[in-house]
């Protein structure tokens, strides 16, 4: 069994989750513990709201821990063809079942942390979305050798951090998005308050990640690799754009004293802007960055 | 005149309630007709006063104000009359008070009060009566606005000049956009915009905004790390933008409970102050003022730094002008993964020489920079010079009565003659290490031996006999296409000069940008995970008063609400998401339910509905 099979068992896990999570969201009216009562009609749901909600948190650890199997079998077979000693951080690919691996981790932690799970449908389809672009037929799973510029343990920093970061972030758009929603459909305001709160505490932790990830780290490999930390590749800008997006995010926040609708918009917005620093300036924009494609 | 908050009977001519406080009446924010706080639309002019009612946020966050400037906050809520208007966009005169004497709000930004309140402000403040020409300046470059203008106008910028692409010369523009596209993006200089002098410009400015900023808050924050926290009363507790009552049995088990949270706290009497993390306020100044060190190590880097690609063959000696040396390449190396074509690193030997001496040998690899005086080399890139230098091996053989037999191999270089057996003679006319067919004929199309071709000519004397293509992938092509030929060649062999490419750099801005961003990391984690915090309780009249400061109410909220809810045990913790049985579930009433144990917190009145 290699990696790709343990990251393909996970993207059925998150799908799972992704269902227990959603089920446990809209929820019957009956049980109203923790249901948000969207759905009226009564009952039909087999199993209790907070059943679906505790199955669905089990659902994602033992799928975060299929997934770490599936990294620490990946870090040997780049070693087999490498040798090095590598974290799967260096294609796009090994990015992406990184990245649906740190984003339900993060999601548990803020989900223990303040005991709230409507937050998980959202973050776990994230993951799913993630995990199944990755084993579809689109990107290959093979382990190639390194070309020379990725030889480097800054760029293992590099692209741990910011994606450490932006997992945080998927956190926030997570709730931000489920704020939009839920002020629409008549959430109660202590939920909104909580994911407004929620959607804060996740950037305001992210952001130090993702300064130290993918400006700061990122600069110096740069550095090393040719010579300047700066050169305003359009990944670069795009990269200190994001950054800019969210050091905005918290100004506005904190000095202005903007908060619920306005700041969850700029928290999907950065989240945006992060998935096309990502991904739309590798399909979209040239640059040194491209073999990352 | 009955208060809308508690019931209390009042004066008509009362402005405030005198058992609440809250505002009796409500200002006109057209005509400022005073109105009943209950009234939806203004008596005198008609218009709605609703949006005084669901007043905005706060805007003055942290509060964070002690000492000396508290009792300035206090003379200037007085000038300021309390009538809440919210026309100074600060939803309470006291926020706008707070606002005003830490800078972040001018004097005359009361618009009830107008002329007269700002005088008396600015003498309160110890500032001139009119503001001189340098007051007004500061004001507008420590404006967060500006700031966020500025942060706005770059990014648009900055997103501009990774759809144009940078630094290419006119003829693309002019392929790519049109002369008249060309045009303009040369005029704006859009094909550097990030050299351009309004980008630089806008950076400039954000770094003085940012300095000023800093340097502004950090005369606040040295002000309240300089002096211990100070006691406030049950009352001052009351005024807190995050605030609790509760019974005053609880006072023992809250002291106990902030210890066990690493709270420092200090007791007096019936007055208990906690703090914890308070450093954790210069975190913000840190990283703002490394970001400023980093665009100093920046700006210095670009004025006396620079950045040079050399290539050079083996044996071959370069002069690094700028640094005043030579650098020899001894050797080249390339690695290949076992049973593959791909690079696994390249290498070259390098030995510096200074003044005829050599001084300093280093093998470099991607990734493995050699530096000397100052300046680095890194292998940015490596390749076989196929155009300048191929030396190409070729099979020969002869073709006799329909049947060939070998006649030889030769060894040579493109535009050289060889002899064949019988006394004609052979040239290679041209070598294409990637060969493709385009409408101008034959052609290369890269560096790379991807698809090696050679053309040679037989001469016999004098008389061109032949032209014949050889491939080395396809050594077949010569007995298919050229079969009456006396002579077939195969490329056996080639070989071409491997040159190494070599960046060269000199940037002594680095170690200042290392230093701004070793502070940066330093401050955003000071900032972010440990944020300050500070109690208060005191008792008053069998009532326990607790509040506290964070570094923004709502950052704080949840944490308090935890440590109210660990203080009155069995009942649900305030963050469970949603009401409990029994507790209204209909769309908004859930609002204060989750309050019942007396948590006010000012922001939960704010409406969340959009």
């Amino acid at each position: 069994m290699d990696s790709a099979f343990f990251f393909y068992l996970s993207a059925v896990g998150y799908f799972f989750a992704f269902v227990f999570y959603l089920l446990h969201l809209i929820g019957s009216p009956s049980d109203q513990k923790t249901g948000l009562g969207i759905v009226a009609a009564p009952q039909p749901w087999v199993l209790k709201q907070t059943t679906w909600g505790k199955l669905a948190t089990w659902t994602t650890l033992i799928t975060v821990l299929i997934s770490t199997v599936g990294m620490v079998l990946r870090v040997l077979e780049m070693h087999r063809v490498s040798d090095f000693w590598m974290l799967p951080v260096t294609n796009t690919y090994e990015t992406l079942a990184f990245f649906s691996w740190a984003i339900p981790l993060v999601y548990l932690l803020f989900e223990w942390r303040y005991k709230i799970r409507v937050v998980g449908a959202f973050v776990t389809g994230l993951a799913f979305l993630f995990i199944a672009l990755a084993s579809s037929p689109l990107l290959s799973s093979e382990v190639r050798p390194l070309v020379p510029a990725l030889q480097s343990y800054w760029l293992v920093l590099h692209v741990l951090f910011t994606l450490g970061g932006e997992a945080f972030f998927a956190v926030a758009f997570g709730a931000a998005a489920l704020f939009l929603w839920l002020q629409r459909h008549g959430g109660n305001l202590q939920t909104l308050k909580l994911l407004d709160n929620l959607s804060y505490k996740a950037i305001a932790l992210g952001f130090p990640l993702f300064t130290l990830g993918g400006l700061v780290f990122g600069a110096i490999w740069a550095q090393h690799a040719w010579g300047r930390y700066w050169g305003w590749d359009p990944k670069e800008t795009w990269m200190l754009i994001t950054w800019f997006f969210y050091a905005l995010y918290l100004h506005v926040r904190v000095k202005w004293g903007w908060r619920d609708a306005k700041t969850a918009w700029l928290a999907v917005g950065g989240f945006a802007v992060a998935m096309f620093t990502w991904w739309g300036v590798n399909y979209l924009l040239a640059g040194l960055h491209s073999y990352a494609g | 005149m009955t208060c809308t908050a508690c019931g209390t009977v009042n004066t008509p001519d009362s402005r405030f309630c005198k058992h609440c406080g809250v505002a009796l009446q409500v200002l006109c924010s057209r005509c400022a007709t005073v109105n009943t706080p209950d009234s939806s639309f203004c008596k005198a002019c008609g218009a709605p006063l609703t949006q005084v009612a669901p007043a905005p946020p706060p805007r003055a966050t942290d509060l964070a104000i002690d000492g000396a400037l508290r009792g300035k906050v206090a003379e200037v809520v007085k000038v300021l009359g309390g009538l809440n208007c919210g026309r100074c966009g600060y939803r309470t005169c006291a926020e706008n008070a707070l606002a005003i004497v830490r800078g972040e709000a001018p004097p005359h930004s009361c618009v009830q009060g107008g002329e007269e309140a700002a005088r008396q402000i600015r003498a309160i403040l110890g500032q001139p009566e009119r503001p001189s020409f340098g007051a007004l300046l500061w004001e507008q470059l420590t404006s967060i606005k500006l700031a966020i203008v500025l942060i706005v106008a770059i990014v648009l910028l900055s997103i501009i000049g990774t759809v144009i692409p940078q630094g290419r010369d006119a003829f693309f523009y002019t392929v790519s956009y049109g002369e008249a596209g060309k045009n303009i993006i040369t005029a704006l200089q859009l094909d550097r915009l990030y050299h351009s002098w309004y980008f630089l410009t806008l950076l400039i400015l954000l770094a003085l905004n940012t300095g000023a900023c800093a340097l502004k808050r950090f005369r606040v924050s040295w002000e309240l790390l300089r002096k211990p926290v100070e006691a406030r009363s049950a009352d001052e507790i009351a005024q807190l933008p995050t605030q609790a009552k509760l019974d005053a049995r609880l006072f023992e088990k809250l002291q106990e409970l902030l210890t066990q949270r690493r709270y420092r706290v200090q007791r007096h009497g019936e007055q208990l102050i906690a703090s914890k993390n308070l450093w954790g306020r210069l975190g913000i100044d840190i990283l703002h003022v490394s970001l400023i060190i980093i665009l100093i190590g920046g700006v210095i880097g670009g004025l006396l730094g620079f950045e040079d690609f050399q290539v050079a063959h083996k044996g071959e000696t370069f002069t690094v002008a700028r640094g005043g040396f030579q650098v020899r390449v001894d050797d080249l190396r390339v690695e290949h993964y076992p049973d593959s074509s791909q690079v696994k690193d390249w290498y070259s030997t390098l030995t510096v020489i200074d003044n005829g001496r050599e001084v300093l040998t280093k093998t470099i690899e991607v990734n493995e920079p050699l530096t000397y005086k100052g300046i680095s080399l890194y292998q940015a890139s490596f390749g076989s010079d196929w155009l300048g230098g191929a030396e190409l091996t070729f099979r020969i053989e002869r073709v006799k009565d329909g049947s060939s037999e070998p006649a030889g191999e030769v060894t040579t270089t493109v535009g050289a003659t060889f002899p064949l057996e019988d006394g004609r003679t052979a040239k290679v006319v041209a070598f294409y290490p990637d060969f493709i067919v385009t409408q101008q004929g034959p052609a290369n199309r890269s560096q790379a031996l991807n698809n090696p071709a050679a053309l040679l000519e037989v001469y016999n004397g004098d008389q061109r006999e032949f032209t014949t293509w050889t491939f080395a992938q396809f050594p077949e092509f010569q007995h298919d296409f050229f079969a009456e030929n006396p002579y077939r060649f195969y490329l056996a062999g080639m070989k071409a000069p491997e040159f190494t490419g070599l960046q060269i750099a000199r940037n002594p801005g680095i170690p200042i940008i290392y230093t701004g961003f070793i502070l940066l990391v330093f401050g955003l984690a000071l900032n972010f995970y440990l944020p300050p915090r500070r109690i208060w309780a005191a008792v008053k009249e069998s009532t326990l008063y607790v509040g506290g400061l964070g570094r923004e109410p709502r950052e704080f909220e949840p944490d308090f609400e935890e440590i109210i809810a660990d203080l009155s045990p069995g009942s649900p913790s305030p963050l469970s998401p949603l009401p409990s049985e029994g507790e209204g579930r209909q769309r908004g009433e859930g609002t204060q339910q989750g309050m019942d144990r007396g948590i006010r917190s000012q922001h939960k009145e704010v409406s969340t509905h959009g």
